[in-house]
């Protein structure tokens, strides 16, 4: 494998309590010349503990740790650790894991039964910029950007707690929408349209005549705005429900 | 016959002057009333003269002294009484008599006014004849020559100053004509301006003949709606009340016996005698339908009562029918006896309506029998009046027998209207409750149905789980348990044999993702769990599929056969056909879609392959039979081809 394009090796700090998928890993990565091991957690508060350490540049959590959920880990590196890109380990990349950890803010996830080296392939491509996906993901990603296109309307909210909002907090709260940068451009609709289709990165490239590196990038995107819709949506219903105050 | 001339001091009964109470009422505040007294002649001079046949016309002007004889003083109101046994006129030229009234008016007081003359006011007069009128000798007033067209019932209005001049008359004298058999009448007079009679005139007028006229018509008006409303229940097949067709009887009754109180002189088209005898009949026929209606409301039948009430009230109509006048007597001949049947059979109808109504517990039908007793007394008056028994100057009140029936009939009608308002409020209250129930019960039936749908589906999904772990990964897990156990302990073998049975369990898993009826989505799921298989056996995939239309019927349980279907397509290219490109295709027409997996490996012999009945195969062809589609093989030494053909509807 190619080492990284600054020449310096990728670090990796594992949160998982599985000792066998720890020590496969492990081995994985003491044979690949160009990551290395920078930190290892097995539950959620060595996790949290390892967090004020230096950042690593791919974090990898398992989400079932025995005392507590890896998406408190995600969602504390992702704001501990900025550059760093989050991975969450699952057995079945099922998409109700995998989105609730993209929203705490992963970019990927790895699945567990993959042969040790098509991981670290995963970790490479993590790490310069692509995400993976998979058809029901992308799927389940668009219904949530076309169910609420841009306001969203939540059941809670009646009309009239939506006036209020608006009379109470003028200038402070730029409205109850999601901000401009969380919508999926056209683009962007396409590239999940052709996953769902079963299409994969390389065939899109081809479909959309743009580089397959472009593709990933779409795809890191489309999670990031995935992320910012969340928060929006999370501080929009917080303020509905008179949980945040303005 | 002079000697029968009786005169009788007024008697002022009760039921004749209840009115008086309201006229005088009235009387305080009529405007325009002058100071100045008129004259109110209570004495007169009476001539009788001799008998003749048939009425004769009364002459224009009269000489001074005309007529001469034995003038009597008598008081006014002055009455002949008829004879009670006249013996059988000639009925074309009855015997009459003629009476002479003559009125001493006093020197003139006060100095003439063109603008404002006298007039001579008549409260009322009564005979079936014929009444003239002479102020200062001239003729200023007759009424026609008949037994009925007479207006006998109208208080007379005369303007004086046709006869002369303003200034007062000299004489005043009455010429009344008259059957012998009927008797006669004529009221006190008053003579005077209008400021100071008019109202008198305009106030008997009123209460005498336009109230009941305008009352009795709406008695009709009212009657015919109680008609429409029984035409319309019986129109709508239901038990019409026969309320509304008594009610419309009665208003139809009540009506042409009123005829005769305020139809004056203008003759109907309809012979006299055919007029006489309907407003005669009509009575009966009222009284009997009173009768009928008190059964109706108090319920308890009276057949003997009945059947004597239609006895009488058909033999009265059939006797005194004009067809009859040759044989028997008119009804106007014989009135003074019916009526005296009729208050007979009045009596009796309205006390045993009283009794039985009173039985029966029914307010309306108590108040009507009273109303009844009631008229039978007005009844009895108004037989007095008409027999000169009683004051002439008082009037008829029977004819508010009438009005008083239609207060009733409102009464009746409005409770009607309350009762089915509230009946309906009920109907509505008791319908939305019923609503209320039926809204329960049909929720907890759905809730049950729910519940047993809910626990079929458990079901149902439980045996597709058990039946897929049973083909797959169950069969899978217990290969991978023989090798271990018999020792073969190739590494790679279970290692082979786990990852089947993981990506077994990804199927499943996506099986229960809901895919909204998209074939294309299941299928790209399908190449992610098995892209990585088809990487490591460098096998190249070619995706060539294309827009299929939806699959309503694609349930987690129908997406998991056809998972299963093309799964075991690809392990089967991969464990037998040697193929370096596998390519995945989907067409739709004609109701079907297929997804074809064709490889470019070495073939297999189809027919050996249905016959071997391969386990494969045959699972394959049941899960495609189980989701109303086939699976279609073909093969030669170039490749082999597996189409899965789906229905786009679902048969079941």
């Amino acid at each position: 494998m190619p080492p990284s394009p600054d020449g310096a090796l990728i670090s990796v700090m594992l949160v998982e309590d599985d000792v066998h998928f720890q020590n496969a890993l492990i081995a994985a990565i003491a044979r690949a010349p160009d990551i290395r091991l920078a930190a290892l957690a097995g539950s959620r508060a060595q996790g949290l503990q390892a967090l004020r350490g230096p950042p690593a540049d791919v974090l990898l959590v398992d989400l079932g740790l025995p005392d507590g959920s890896g998406i408190d880990v995600i969602r504390a590196a992702h704001s501990l650790w900025p550059g760093c890109a989050v991975m969450v380990s699952t057995t079945f990349g099922d998409e109700a894991h995998v989105l609730q950890s993209i929203e705490a803010g992963a970019s990927g996830y790895l699945l567990k039964d993959s042969a040790p080296e098509d991981m670290l392939d995963e970790i490479r491509t993590l790490h310069q910029g692509g995400s993976p996906i998979s058809p029901m993901i992308a799927r389940q990603i668009l219904n949530r950007f076309r169910d609420r296109p841009a306001m969203p309307a939540p059941a809670a909210a009646s009309a009239s707690a939506f006036a209020q909002a608006q009379l109470c907090a003028p200038g402070l709260l730029p409205g109850p929408g999601v901000p401009e940068q969380a919508m999926l451009s056209s683009r962007e609709m396409e590239v999940l349209q052709l996953i769902t289709r079963g299409f994969t990165a390389d065939e899109i490239a081809r479909l959309l005549q743009v580089s397959s590196h472009t593709v990933q990038t779409y795809v890191r995107r489309i999670y990031s705005k995935l992320k910012v819709r969340s928060k929006a949506e999370a501080i929009y219903e917080a303020r509905q429900q008179g949980i945040l105050s303005a | 016959m002079h000697d029968v001339w009786v005169s009788r001091k007024p008697r002022h009964g009760w039921l004749a002057y209840g009115m008086a109470v309201a006229l005088a009422a009235l009387m305080a505040c009529w405007p325009g009333r002058s100071s100045a007294e008129p004259l109110h002649f209570q004495t007169a001079q009476v001539l009788g003269m001799d008998e003749g046949h048939g009425f004769s016309a009364p002459p224009y002007l009269l000489e001074a002294a005309n007529p001469q004889g034995d003038w009597r003083p008598v008081s006014l109101p002055h009455a002949v009484p008829p004879e009670l046994l006249p013996g059988v006129d000639d009925p074309l030229r009855p015997r009459t008599v003629v009476s002479w009234y003559r009125l001493q008016v006093p020197r003139q007081q006060d100095a003439a006014d063109a603008l404002n003359p006298y007039y001579l006011y008549i409260p009322r007069w009564k005979t079936d004849g014929q009444l003239a009128v002479y102020a200062s000798g001239r003729l200023v007033y007759r009424s026609s020559g008949n037994l009925l067209w007479n207006g006998s019932n109208h208080p007379l209005w005369i303007p004086l100053d046709k006869a002369r001049s303003a200034e007062l008359p000299d004489s005043l004298l009455l010429r009344v004509e008259h059957l012998r058999a009927t008797g006669a009448a004529v009221s006190s007079v008053w003579l005077g301006r209008q400021d100071e009679i008019g109202w008198r005139y305009r106030m008997r007028d009123l209460l005498q003949v336009q109230l009941p006229l305008m009352v009795s018509a709406a008695f009709l008006a009212v009657g015919l709606f109680a008609l429409f409303v029984w035409i319309r229940q019986k129109a709508a097949s239901r038990a019409p009340d026969s309320l509304y067709l008594l009610f419309f009887a009665m208003s139809l009754a009540s009506f042409i016996r009123s005829l005769h109180f305020y139809v004056g002189q203008f003759k109907l088209p309809l012979p006299d005698q055919w007029f006489g005898w309907l407003t005669i009949s009509a009575l009966f026929w009222l009284i009997a339908t009173s009768h009928f209606l008190l059964v109706r409301l108090h319920r308890r039948p009276q057949p003997r009562l009945s059947r004597a009430v239609i006895g009488i009230t058909a033999l009265v109509s059939l006797v005194t029918l004009p067809l009859l006048s040759a044989v028997l007597p008119g009804a106007s001949e014989l009135a003074r006896v019916i009526y005296l049947v009729l208050l007979g059979m009045g009596f009796a109808i309205a006390i045993s309506g009283l009794r039985n109504a009173r039985l029966a517990g029914s307010g309306e039908g108590l108040l009507l029998a009273s109303w009844g007793v009631a008229g039978m007394l007005l009844g009895v008056h108004d037989w007095l009046l008409q027999n000169n028994l009683v004051s002439v100057e008082g009037s008829y009140l029977s004819v508010y027998v009438g009005t008083g029936l239609f207060l009733i009939f409102m009464y009746i009608m409005f409770r009607r209207y309350l009762g089915a308002l509230e009946e309906a409020r009920q109907a509505n209250a008791s319908l939305a409750q019923r609503l209320r129930a039926r809204e329960a019960e049909l929720n907890a039936s759905h809730a049950r149905l729910r519940e047993v749908e809910h626990r079929q589906t458990l079901s149902q999904e439980r045996q597709r789980l058990m039946q897929d772990m049973h083909d797959g990964l169950g069969s899978s897990l217990v290969s991978a348990l023989r090798v271990v156990e018999d020792g073969q302990l190739h590494e790679a073998q279970v290692a082979d044999v786990l990852r089947s049975c993981i990506d077994d369990l990804k199927l499943a898993i996506d099986s229960m993702e809901p895919v909204e009826a998209d074939l294309l989505l299941l299928l790209a799921t399908l190449r992610f769990r098995l892209g990585n298989r088809l990487k490591s056996s460098s096998i190249r995939l070619v995706w060539n599929i294309s827009d299929v239309p939806a699959l309503p019927w694609l349930d987690p349980r129908n997406a998991l056969h056809i998972l299963r279907i093309l799964q075991e397509a690809f392990a089967n290219i991969l464990k037998h056909a040697q193929a370096s490109e596998i390519g995945v295709s989907t067409s739709a027409g004609n109701g079907w879609i297929e997804v074809a997996v064709a490889d470019n490996g070495q073939g297999f012999s189809v027919d050996e392959a249905m016959k071997g009945g391969g386990k494969g195969l045959m699972n394959q062809r049941r899960r495609a039979e189980a989701i109303g589609g086939e699976v279609l093989l073909a093969s030669s030494s170039k490749g082999s081809v597996l189409t899965l053909r789906l229905p786009e509807k679902h048969p079941a």
